[in-house]
């Protein structure tokens, strides 16, 4: 059968051929059972069908509304803030809570959380806060990942 | 393969049973709709094993449409030759079905209708009415199933869907463009091949040809990403899953979109009956329908062309980027241009009897008016103007052209549109937004001419603007917040020369072949215009011709209608900017492609004593086309650099703009949680997008992020681009403005409350 003849067939003669169409119906219906399986699955992993979710972490305060915008006279701060593990396994996160200087930052506090797959997990941490400034960033980041969140602090007017 | 013939023979056993089942008077009513109806329920019964989706899939889009044609006394000939009525009329079936059941189902105590059981209980009750409706109707009007395929080796061109899929699906994994450019490849070839075999493939094969072919290009776009692409569609999907998850429609004051059931109640009802995430509707269902629109041409086509000028015109559809890459971004056109090809192809249709065809231009007419209102417009204004335009040009001792079945489709799209706009859902604001823009700014002739420049000149050029700097776009956003919108308060620090916008580079590919790429751009823009003044030529010389086929002239009117419309959105700059210019050209393009063809296959049977005119024409088109396809496809990018195309590349304007991730969904859904209910957000031009798209933040959202016009106590939204790519958009009425982010300035002043490394929120 030449190439021609099978993939364009001459004009208007359709012969009723119900054998092909079962064959089809039934070749279509195995593959998309086979699909749903397990060795489905991997298969269409391994053609680059399935799109998997980089996981991902979320850094956030959960007070956002109400964050304290004055450091305490007493130079101390209760800060809270959360990590939330969006993905589907369960990952230690080393955190570091540091204050913004001119150089290099000056490291407040730091710690590990160990987060169960899309779970979250609250820290509060008590940190001593060096105004060097007017006004001093404190920074809270998380090691092997760009995720970050700051939060802007003015000095108690005394100094 | 041994249990086959079995499988075969069961078949015709369960036939010949079901023909005993029903016998006597109801012997007329072919009784397989009985078992599609059972195997239709136990498929949506059990939808989550895949192979049942797929039957519910093909039994929804068959049996619905099926059973009503038959009611109508539809020909099962003439649905043969137009497949598009099929779909076309089982949108309707299931749209008319779940508003009954939606609107039906709390007052018999049902809370949630649009849910699976509801439903299938409404299509239970239903489709046996339509069979009853249909009963008495003779063997002619009975469609089979298995007349609308053909042989089964022809569907080999569904592969490329199948393909495309997973192409896209890599694309998103980092996998490259291999595939994808193997598909835009393979249509390529596929666009002269075809014309040169034309005259010589069956009907039915072209049909799947163009059908895979189209679906292809599409699914390239919608397939992208875990989510939604495109502009318009986030807001759509957002009202859609809005539907999904309140599993009820109300009718009441709604906003456009809202009120549009192709976009609320159909997609949410074909969601609970065949499963898997709403999304896929809108990514997958909606251009598996709109796929029909470039064959619904050629079908059309084929009533009064050879099969080979019903092809090029087809394939002048498809190579539109229109088509493939702008439509599948717009869901609810997607759904009204295909009903808009059923009900041209009914009001051409001379094989149809007065009443079936005015029955169906009815049944399409309400369709399309609760799915689409812009589409709907235009159609009204397309049956008005060319029924008009076909009493003015009739001559004496010419045949008279039929014109009432257009005033009549024309009333009741009208008459429909009123009620469903007005007292139904009070969603014509759309209607009044035009007339406002009207009163407001006139009619704005040729708002982009220059001074000293030709009318013809600024016609083609279009409306356009002077390039905006970014301390132009700066200023004038500042002042224009100044003025009005006095309770933003930006910070005093925001005027600091140190923060003043700065233009970004635009993420384009390297320039390898600048002279390719130019070259490639005119020919594309000469081909797109010999495309536009053929289709002039064809609409007059069928509108005016005195002798001919009456249908030919009939379209001829209705392309003179199109090009009067489209005329009338390039003159006027306020009409311009209310509907936009190019989903109005892909709709006129469905009429005036064929006028195209049939111009060419004019020339060709006027010198049909030469062998060389009809080669020589029809493959010059079909180069033309390739030519256009290249560089509508970005084909050509990884020859040339440029602006990579979403289809082929992970980087791009395109792909900065339109593709949503995770990180952004999550994003999105924190900053809806964490808001209060007073508050302002920023969110850039695109960053709106996801938003739209996962959140209900629509009101006090501003889109221009520039140190100048951020409250200072708002809540500001960075998309993955802004963060990792520094790049935001400044919307100046010359388009967007590419800029450097304005990282500096909030992270100076604003608290960074919200991080997942690759998007941000910042408020203080």
């Amino acid at each position: 059968m030449s190439t021609q003849s099978f993939f364009f067939r001459a004009v208007d003669h359709v012969a009723p051929p119900r054998n092909w169409r079962i064959a089809v119906a039934a070749t279509v219906a195995i593959v998309l059972l086979v699909l749903q399986t397990g060795l489905g699955q991997s298969v269409l992993k391994a053609v680059g069908f399935s799109r998997p979710t980089e996981p991902f972490v979320e850094l956030y305060f959960p007070n956002a509304r109400t964050l304290p915008s004055t450091l305490p006279a007493s130079d101390h701060l209760n800060i809270r803030f959360a990590m939330s593990n969006v993905g589907p396994t369960t990952h230690a996160f080393a955190w570091q809570v540091s204050e913004k200087t001119g150089n290099a930052p000056l490291g407040l506090a730091s710690g590990n959380s160990v987060v169960p797959a899309n779970r979250t997990d609250v820290v509060v941490q008590r940190i001593r806060v060096y105004c060097s400034a007017r006004r001093v960033q404190v920074l809270i980041s998380i090691e092997h990942t760009s995720a970050r969140i700051t939060l802007w602090l003015a000095c108690p007017s005394s100094r | 393969m041994a249990g086959l013939p079995e499988l075969a023979v069961m078949n015709q056993a369960s036939r010949a049973w079901l023909q005993r089942l029903v016998p006597g008077r109801w012997t007329t009513i072919p009784a397989t709709w009985i078992f599609e109806l059972v195997l239709l329920d136990v498929a949506v019964a059990g939808h989550s094993l895949w192979l049942l989706r797929a039957v519910a899939v093909l039994l929804l889009a068959v049996l619905p449409g099926q059973l009503l044609l038959r009611a109508l006394r539809m020909p099962a000939a003439s649905i043969r030759r137009y497949v598009p009525y099929l779909p076309c009329a089982s949108v309707a079936v299931l749209v008319a079905t779940t508003l009954v059941v939606d609107l039906v189902g709390p007052p018999l105590g049902v809370h949630e209708p649009l849910r699976q059981w509801p439903l299938l209980i409404g299509l239970n009750l239903a489709l046996p009415g339509l069979a009853r409706l249909g009963h008495g109707a003779t063997a002619s009007f009975e469609l089979k199933s298995s007349d609308l395929i053909g042989r089964a080796r022809w569907l080999w061109p569904l592969l490329l869907p199948l393909a495309s899929v997973v192409a896209a699906a890599r694309l998103d994994n980092g996998e490259g463009n291999a595939l994808a450019i193997l598909v835009l490849v393979a249509v390529a070839v596929m666009i002269p091949t075809c014309t040169a075999l034309a005259d010589r493939m069956h009907r039915r094969q072209m049909n799947l040809i163009l059908y895979g072919s189209g679906l292809a290009l599409m699914l390239l776009t919608s397939m992208r990403s875990s989510y939604v692409i495109g502009f318009d569609i986030n807001s759509e999907y957002f009202d859609l899953h809005q539907t999904v998850v309140n599993g009820i429609w109300h009718m009441g004051h709604l906003n456009p979109y809202e009120a549009m059931l192709g976009l609320t109640v159909l997609p949410a009802s074909l969601h609970a009956l065949i499963g898997g995430q709403d999304v896929w509707i809108f990514k997958l269902g909606y251009p598996a329908l709109f796929a029909l629109f470039p064959v619904a041409a050629f079908s059309l086509g084929t009533r009064f062309l050879s099969r080979r000028a019903a092809f090029a015109a087809a394939a002048i559809v498809i190579v539109q980027a229109y088509y493939f890459q702008q439509q599948p971004e717009i869901a609810r056109q997607e759904l009204a241009l295909l009903i808009f090809a059923g009900i041209m192809g009914a009001l051409l249709d001379s094989s149809l009897a007065r009443w079936p065809q005015l029955g169906l231009v009815s049944v399409l007419g309400v369709t399309l008016v609760v799915c689409h209102y812009s589409t709907t417009y235009i159609t009204v204004l397309l049956c008005l103007l060319a029924s008009i335009l076909a009493v003015t040009v009739r001559r004496r001792k010419s045949t008279r052209l039929p014109v009432l079945p257009w005033f009549i489709a024309a009333a009741v799209m009208t008459i429909s549109a009123v009620i469903w706009y007005v007292p139904a859902t009070h969603s014509g604001s759309n209607v009044s937004d035009v007339a406002q823009s009207l009163r407001q700014s006139g009619i704005q002739l040729l708002p982009g001419r220059l001074k000293g420049e030709n009318v013809i000149s600024a016609y083609f050029n279009g409306p356009r603007e002077r390039p905006t700097s970014p301390s132009q776009y700066e200023l004038s956003v500042a002042t224009y917040y100044a003025a009005h919108m006095r309770y933003l308060v930006p910070l005093a620090a925001a005027k600091n020369s140190a923060y003043n916008l700065r233009a970004a580079s635009p993420p384009n590919l390297p320039d390898h072949a600048p002279l390719v790429a130019s070259v490639l751009a005119d020919a594309e823009l000469l081909v797109q215009q010999s495309i536009n003044a053929l289709a002039v030529g064809g609409a007059l010389v069928f509108a005016l011709r005195r002798r001919g086929h009456p249908l030919l002239r009939m379209i001829g009117t209705v392309g003179i209608a199109s090009l009067l419309i489209l005329a009338a959105s390039r003159l006027s700059g306020t009409l311009a900017a209310d509907y936009n210019s190019s989903r109005l050209f892909l709709q006129c393009l469905f009429i005036l492609a064929l006028l195209e063809a049939a111009l060419l296959d004019l020339v060709v049977t006027r010198l049909k004593w030469r062998s060389w005119p009809g080669p020589m024409l029809f493959g010059g088109l079909s180069l033309l086309l390739l030519v256009a396809f290249v560089g509508s496809s970005g084909l050509a990018s990884p020859v040339t650099g440029g602006n990579p195309p979403l289809i082929l590349y992970n980087n791009g304007g395109d792909y900065a703009g339109f593709y949503p991730d995770a990180q952004e969904e999550a994003t999105a859904h924190w900053l809806a949680a964490a808001v209060p209910p007073q508050r302002v957000i920023y969110a850039d031009y695109f960053g709106q997008l996801r938003l739209d798209q996962f959140t209900n933040l629509r009101t006090a959202v501003f889109n221009d992020v520039t140190p100048r016009t951020i409250d200072q106590h708002s809540w500001i939204f960075a998309s993955t681009t802004n963060v990792v790519d520094h790049l935001t958009w400044g919307p100046t009425n010359s388009g967007l403005l590419d800029l450097v982010f304005p990282a500096s300035f909030l992270d100076q002043y604003f608290n960074v409350v919200y991080s997942t490394g690759s998007t941000e929120i910042f408020h203080r």
